[in-house]
């Protein structure tokens, strides 16, 4: 109707100005979410590494205290499998020796990673520090189980995308 | 387009613009962080879990020391950085041991010899320490024997405390 133009005109008039202020809102809004939204991204990518990190310590310590003298190139075979090039090499000259030991010994190792938690961490390297339980059996415990509870460091390096094994240490009481 | 047509169009936009509002201030201040899961144990930022990490290595190692030379008063000290529902289930133990430890003349010393996260949310971390317990009684030399604890902190109005400590 005619008498009603005026007023709708002053109605288009204010919901105009709302819908501005609304769109100035959402825009420094979306402002703020953006940047959230960035921030969020980047701690994501930041947080995955944890994960990561804790399993290829896990995979690894695991690898390295379960072993049966029925097969000790299992053993062998797994600690390298997760390790850099020069740990691998490492743990062949040194465990070599031990290995034969253990064989003569008839060694028995059973291990499960407790926990495992990350010290440092960034994009390239890591040190983890995992707790483990478990048994030992051999002739010197009279080829009875003995537990056998370990505390370990462990160095892992991220070769293309991959987390190896650099270094890995028991960690004994400081004297 | 009639004014009628106008008008339902800008209400129309009105109401969206105010759902986008709304949506981005929900994300922005309102959306908290996701719960910790295997694959991505920690979800908040290294700042946060650091710091959570350091509360649960030295309050343990204060917790868990203790002197037959001052033993109530070091009880008391260390249920400050306790909950409190952890602090009655202490309050407990140390009860418990009281008598024996004072007549041995035990001495406890905690030394945390390192501290990582396990798992870390906005409300909650767990942290994996290696500790190293040294034991005096009397006149006896020191038993240093080696310890893997997982300390749980939450957090509080007053700071990180502890929750939980399960040695192993």
């Amino acid at each position: 109707m005619a008498g009603d133009q005026p007023r709708d005109g002053a109605v288009t008039r204010q919901l105009t100005r709302l819908v501005v202020l609304l769109a100035a809102v959402a825009l420094v809004g979306g402002v703020f979410a953006f940047r959230e939204h960035q921030s969020r991204s980047s701690d994501s990518r930041g947080q995955d590494r944890y994960g990561a990190v804790q399993q290829a310590a896990s995979d690894e310590v695991s690898a390295f205290l379960n072993f049966d003298y029925h097969d000790p190139q299992k053993t062998m075979d797994a600690v390298k499998a997760g390790a850099t090039d020069d740990f691998a090499s490492q743990y062949d000259k040194g465990q070599a020796a031990i290995l034969k030991v253990a064989v003569q010994n008839r060694a028995l190792m059973t291990a499960t990673v407790l926990w495992a938690g990350v010290v440092d961490v960034d994009p390239d390297s890591a040190t983890v520090i995992v707790a483990t339980t478990g048994t030992s059996t051999n002739s010197a415990t009279g080829d009875e189980a003995a537990a056998r509870y370990f505390r370990i460091k462990v160095e892992l390096v991220n070769k293309d995308g991959r987390w190896l094994t650099s270094a890995l240490d028991f960690v004994q009481v400081a004297l | 387009m009639t004014a009628r047509q106008r008008i339902i169009a800008l209400v129309a936009a009105a109401i969206l613009l105010v759902a986008l509002v709304l949506t981005e201030g929900w994300y922005v201040w309102l959306k908290g962080d996701p719960e910790p899961t295997a694959d991505r144990p920690v979800t908040v930022s290294d700042l946060t879990q650091a710091a959570a990490v350091d509360a649960a290595a030295s309050s343990a190692a204060e917790i868990l020391s203790t002197s037959w030379q001052d033993y109530d008063a070091q009880a008391t000290q260390a249920e400050a950085l306790m909950t409190d529902s952890f602090a009655v289930e202490y309050s407990q133990t140390s009860e418990d041991v009281r008598a024996a430890f004072l007549k041995a003349k035990t001495k406890v010393d905690m030394t945390v010899v390192w501290a990582g996260v396990y798992r870390a949310s906005a409300d909650r971390v767990d942290a994996v320490l290696f500790l190293d317990q040294v034991v005096t009684r009397g006149k006896d030399a020191p038993i240093t024997t080696p310890y893997r604890a997982l300390v749980s902190v939450v957090k509080t109005d007053t700071g990180w405390l502890v929750s939980d400590i399960e040695t192993r």
